[in-house]
């Protein structure tokens, strides 16, 4: 780890590797040495810029570069003051403490070079006569004086003992690709990174500003944490804690409107002009211009010229890390802002999937509350539902974390539930149940579980769905529940007229109850008892035309391809999540044999979706743009459900097209590079074009007579 | 007689050997001679030599410069035996620069043209069309290698900064010739001599450093240099001159043209830096860089206010009573 405050201690090759954009002050500097060691006698040396602008950092690069090392006498930042000249030249010179500690070896050398760190601080605790003193001593006793300060003030007063005394470099602040080139030697990234990892490069880069400190802070931040937006996170926890006193050293070196300004700048929404700025701090336009001009140089304020009129300046501030920095520091209901302000200071990094991460990765708390700020609480119901797969037996804490969402609803609380009986979570539903107790739906659900014992399920499943059908996620309660029926059990009669008219509403539902729920068992509700059924708005209207065409129903296809078709011109559907659906299937381009495609999804887990997504398959005249619209549906889909059935369809549907179509599979796949359903689509096809070659695989061989086309099977 | 040129004998027959094997770029502040050096050098042209001299101030084009010449020509028929008259009708107007090139070539004997106040005609053009003053700029460094001619260039800014600004290079081909302020002895001659006051020496000393010899400055000093008859001038009586002399503002123009720079802001600042007194070139390189300036940027401005003659060689105001009027004015 770097240490961004002492780089005296660092290693002289470290150093050397890690110096960015610094070249020409260092050239100048070691030559202005290097001529006084040769028996030259040029000005003394200044150093100036910002605290963190890399001052100590050039004065100790030199150091290491000059022909003789050794000639230097080094005065560390932390050297306490004296009001006296001749005790500071006494300790300038190294004298022997009391203990006798010197800070550099005595030498008898007669040209020696004297580094001083700070020494603005050294000369501020002298009068005027003693800083005429301590020129007089620094003069006569021929050393060569390179010093380093925050201003270059001390040099420029008419009637300061140093004026004129000083050849001066104000180094400012880095430019954007030289940052990016120190956070990289910092955090040892790879140069070319992976996207993620370069996002974040540039947003640190962007929020640190040019300030090498807090470049090389945050650079830390990454080295030196877990290498994912977790780390990431705890990193910059600690890098805003590291460079409190870095900001708040450098608010303070400002002058009173320097200041001001800046914290216009930071509590502005937006890029002030000056004249804005003028009206905020109350000052004059030449005054603000003047002081705008100096923060510029030290690199705290970048100006831009307005695009319609050059005269016009835009103010902001050079490093928005500043802004967190000054928030954390004087907001005075901080508890109340710390939730909104680790967002943003996160949002500002990372993504807001990376944030959803620190969130769910991070224990409750901090974290959880603040990326409720920047997400919906449905997004983080559906992070939680992926924690659920990812580690079943979290649950109770899955539970806790969904119970606990702002705003949760009754119908996060059922789909939870459906998850917890699909994964066979048992003890979960009972906790959940009284955890809810206001949730008849739950209840009617351990109900269910309680009655696969009994042996009366069909009973208490049919009024589970007669009582709670109407509830928004009864389809996928239901369908979980379905599903835990054991195989002896799966021996239900079909559902009587009375108990389909209850049935037949539920969406998507019905669609499994159509088809077979259970493989090898009849279906539970007849397809006749569809036949009236009105499809306008139904949200399944696809699946039951796909439907349609395994049972030969002319009647619901044509009635099914008029909804969708009304559909087209209805912006209700056209702007909203069926705006997907904007071309009927192609009679040039049929379905494929959707039995075969049915019994495979359902021997891979999948539900009653399979007709929808063959169906879909088959619109191999779809535009890219419809096609895109398609794919971001299903990845909404497979995360709102996290059933892999959702995944699994999307990729045998893909597959369909592919092989009945390569040209066009490649097409739209090329719009979409980055779905991971193409992706697994792409992989599964590339595996089945292995088939010449020899026998696939038995799961690859059963999805290659399911969607290959006839002929070529 | 002409007083500005006291003294400048020296200098005439090197600019007269200099002119005669090359061209020559006559460098100097407002103030220091330079039209007086040119008017000399017309009216006593080196053997066997025919000399033109024209003031660019107010061309606002290469043509308009031929016709001046043209014109110019006409009225010094008698003395051009009448050549570029018969030749006025045979120029072509789309290419002025070629056609002087046919005009001089038909000059008789050695030819040498001055132009004078060449700063002002490229500022005039850059002002409208920075592409075409950097053209005539080529154009003018071109004439060095004109056959025919030899050419003086002069003007109170240096051609080199001017170039740069442009983009361009001013060929080292040309034969640069610094032009001084007046030596000491006839500087105080000249001012004793327009001076209605009796002077003594400490008076006429002081008088020549604050004007650094310069000669419209010794005259205009001199002007307002004013005591009771009866007695001799004293320092406070300079003194008051001085200051009746900057009450009238008389670097006006030197101002102008700092303010019509690009840098305006960071060449007046430097300006006034180099008026603090005790200041050098440390001191304003480090108080730019206070005010926001980056180190080269600094360094720039310092050897751009060199090469427009306001510092010296060692970074201070090369006129004294500039810097008085910068003082007063802060």
């Amino acid at each position: 780890m770097l240490d961004p405050f002492t780089p005296w201690q660092e290693d002289p090759d470290q150093l050397e590797a890690r110096t960015v954009g610094r070249s020409e002050p260092a050239a100048w500097l070691t030559a202005a040495c290097d001529a006084y060691l040769d028996g030259g006698s040029p000005s003394w040396c200044l150093v100036t810029g910002a605290r963190g602008a890399g001052k100590s950092h050039l004065l100790q690069l030199v150091r290491h570069r000059i022909t003789d090392p050794a000639a230097v006498t080094w005065i560390g930042e932390d050297t306490p003051v004296e009001p006296d000249a001749a005790r500071l030249w006494q300790r300038l010179q190294g004298a022997p403490s009391r203990w006798g500690w010197r800070p550099e070896p005595e030498s008898t050398r007669t040209r020696r070079l004297l580094f001083v760190e700070g020494f603005d601080r050294l000369l501020a605790a002298l009068k005027p006569i003693e800083r005429w003193s301590l020129r007089h001593e620094l003069a006569e006793s021929g050393y060569f004086l390179v010093a380093s300060a925050v201003s270059p003030s001390i040099a420029t007063g008419q009637d300061d003992a140093f004026f004129g005394q000083f050849d001066t470099w104000s180094i400012g602040g880095l430019d954007l690709e030289q940052a990016e080139a120190l956070f990289i030697a910092v955090s040892a990234e790879d140069v070319q990174a992976e996207p993620g990892v370069l996002k974040r490069r540039k947003a640190l880069v962007h929020l640190a500003g040019g300030s090498p400190r807090a470049i090389v802070t945050l650079g830390n931040a990454v080295r030196n944490c877990r290498p994912d937006e977790v780390g990431t996170a705890e990193g910059l926890l600690q890098a805003i804690q590291t460079l409190v006193t870095h900001y708040q050293q450098r608010f303070h070196d400002l002058p009173a409107l320097g200041q001001q300004i800046l914290v216009a700048l930071a509590e502005a929404p937006r890029q002030l002009t000056a004249t804005e700025v003028k009206d905020i701090t109350g000052s004059t336009s030449a005054h603000v211009s003047a002081i705008a001009r100096v923060l510029e140089a030290a690199g705290t304020l970048v100006r831009t010229p307005d695009v319609r009129d050059k005269r016009v300046a835009h103010y902001a501030l050079a490093e928005p890390m500043f802004r967190y920095w000054l928030e954390y520091r004087t907001t005075p209901s901080w508890e109340q802002t710390r939730v909104s302000w680790f967002a943003r200071l996160l949002a500002e990094v990372l993504s807001p999937e990376q944030v959803l991460n620190v969130w769910w990765s991070s224990p409750p708390g901090v974290a959880r509350e603040a990326v409720e700020s920047t997400h919906h609480p449905v997004q983080l119901f559906l992070r939680a539902m992926a924690g659920l797969r990812e580690d079943p037996s979290n649950a109770s804490a899955i539970v806790d974390r969904v119970l606990e969402l702002k705003g949760h609803d009754a119908w996060m609380v059922t789909l939870l539930a459906a998850r917890l009986v699909d994964m066979g979570l048992d003890a979960s539903v009972d906790d959940l149940c009284k955890r809810v107790p206001a949730s008849p739906i739950l209840s009617a659900c351990v109900d269910f579980l309680n009655s696969l014992q009994t042996g009366d399920s069909r009973s208490v499943f049919v009024r589970l769905l007669r009582e709670h059908g109407h509830h928004h996620s009864s389809s996928a309660l239901g369908w979980a529940l379905l599903r835990r029926v054991p195989r002896e059990q799966q021996t239900w009669e079909r559902f009587t007229p009375d108990e389909a008219s209850d049935v037949i509403p539920i969406p998507f539902l019905r669609i499994g109850l159509l088809e077979a729920p259970w493989p090898g068992k009849p279906p539970l509700l007849q397809w006749e008892a569809i036949a009236e059924f009105d499809l306008e708005g139904a949200p399944d209207v696809q699946a039951l035309v796909a439907l349609a065409t395994r049972h030969g129903d002319a009647a619901i296809f044509r009635r099914g391809c008029d909804e969708l078709q009304r559909r087209l011109d209805d912006p209700k559907y056209s702007a909203g999540t069926q705006g997907f659906f904007l071309e009927c299937p192609d009679p040039a381009c049929p379905a494929p044999d959707s039995d075969s495609l049915a019994g495979l999804l359902w021997a891979r887990e999948s539900n009653a979706c399979e007709g929808h997504m063959s169906w879909l398959a088959s619109c191999a005249s779809m535009t890219e743009k419809n096609f895109g619209s398609l794919l971001q549906r299903f990845q909404r889909r497979e995360f709102l459900y996290d059933f892999p059935m959702f995944r699994e369809a999307n990729v045998t549907a893909l597959l369909a097209l592919a092989l009945r179509d390569r040209e066009r599979f490649q097409t739209l796949a090329s719009c979409q590079p980055e779905s991971p359903s193409i992706r697994q689509a792409i992989h599964t096809l590339e595996q089945l074009d292995e088939r010449a070659n020899g026998p696939l695989q038995p799961e690859l061989e059963l999805v290659w007579q399911a969607v290959a086309p006839p002929e070529r099977r | 007689m002409n007083f500005s040129y006291l003294g400048r004998e020296a200098f005439r027959d090197l600019l007269h050997e200099a002119v005669l094997h090359g061209s020559v770029l006559l460098e100097g502040p407002r103030g220091v001679g330079k039209t007086t050096v040119l008017q000399q050098l017309e009216a006593h042209p080196p053997d066997g030599s025919t000399v033109l001299r024209f003031d660019l101030q107010g061309v606002e084009s290469a043509t308009q410069l031929r016709d001046r010449m043209a014109k110019h020509a006409t009225l010094a028929r008698n003395r051009l035996e009448g050549v570029f008259a018969q030749l006025l009708g045979n120029w072509e107007p789309k290419d002025p620069w070629e056609s002087l090139e046919r005009l001089l070539v038909r000059a008789p004997g050695r030819c040498i043209v001055l132009f004078d106040e060449v700063q002002l005609y490229l500022d005039h053009l850059a002002r409208s069309d920075r592409e075409r003053a950097r053209r005539e700029l080529v154009q003018l460094d071109a004439l060095r290698r004109s056959s025919t001619a030899k050419f003086v260039l002069t003007g109170s800014v240096s051609l080199v900064p001017i170039a740069r600004s442009l983009g361009e290079v001013i060929s080292p081909d040309w034969r640069r010739l610094p032009l001084p302020g007046l030596e000491p002895a006839p500087a105080k001659a000249m001012f004793h001599h327009l001076c209605d006051a009796i002077c003594g020496e400490p008076v006429l000393t002081e008088a020549i450093r604050v004007t650094a010899g310069y000669p419209r400055w010794i005259e205009r000093l001199a002007a307002e240099t004013r005591c009771p008859a009866g007695r001799e001038a004293t320092l406070e009586d300079l003194e008051a001159g001085i200051d009746r002399l900057l009450t009238s503002n008389p670097f006006v123009l030197e101002l102008r043209h700092v303010q019509r720079s690009s840098d305006a802001a960071i060449l007046d600042r430097a300006l006034r830096l180099a008026a603090v007194p005790g200041t050098n070139r440390n001191a304003m390189i480090t108080s730019l860089q206070q005010a926001g300036s980056s180190r080269q940027q600094a360094i720039e401005v310092l050897l751009t206010l060199r090469e427009t003659f306001f510092l010296d060689d060692h970074d201070a105001l090369a006129l004294p009573l500039f810097q008085r009027a910068l003082q007063r004015q802060s």
